[in-house]
């Protein structure tokens, strides 16, 4: 997530006004502190235009 | 940065402040009633059916909007909290209940549990929020 974000030149708190999360909870994810919901993770992968696992692996 | 998600922001704030407000009131009542006289009678009837009714509505207000204009993680990081919270009281009460019944320690006391889960809830919240 952080280099699609760093692909796009946006910050945390952009990505988190197109997400209408705020900024922590990017920075969260971002860091692996926490796992965004099923529709978070739709709503990024369609903002990137990526299928959910391309953003997300399986770990 | 959506309109949206700047109203929200401001909104989230605003909810901030008057669950601060009334967090701040109820701890000022308790420590109040606590200075003045520990048993019933400590404030006047009427006041005392008014302070409740505000903590009560307001809180629930505050706190139902709180978590609609708050984002999923602030909303699981409250839910840990309420996790935390609870799951203490169900461990601390039975214990200290076990405790006096052999004669070890006083008899269990609901301000004290309900000081003390309110610290454990927070002690949760702070741990998910910033560890």
């Amino acid at each position: 997530l952080k280099v699609l974000r760093a692909e796009r030149d946006w910050s945390q708190a952009e990505l988190g006004g197109r997400l209408g999360v705020s900024r922590q909870a990017v920075n969260a994810i971002e860091t692996g502190k926490y796992d965004p919901s099923l529709p978070l993770a739709f709503k990024i992968a369609r903002l990137f235009e990526l299928r959910i696992e391309d953003v997300f692996a399986d770990e | 940065m959506s309109e949206e998600y700047k109203s929200q922001r401001r909104r989230y704030w605003a909810i901030f402040a008057v669950s601060l407000v009334i967090a701040l009131a109820a701890a000022s009542t308790f420590v109040a009633a606590e200075r003045m006289k520990r048993d019933a009678g400590a404030v006047d009837p009427l006041i005392a059916i008014l302070l409740a009714a505000v903590f009560v509505i307001g809180t629930v207000i505050a706190n139902w909007i709180y978590l609609r204009s708050s984002d999923e993680l602030v909303r699981a990081n409250n839910y840990a909290a309420a996790f935390w919270g609870m799951a203490f009281l169900l461990i601390a009460y039975p214990a200290w209940l076990i405790l006096w019944m052999g004669q070890l320690v006083p008899e269990p006391n609901a301000r004290d549990l309900y000081l003390m889960t309110g610290i454990a809830a927070t002690v949760g919240y702070v741990w998910n929020r910033f560890r």
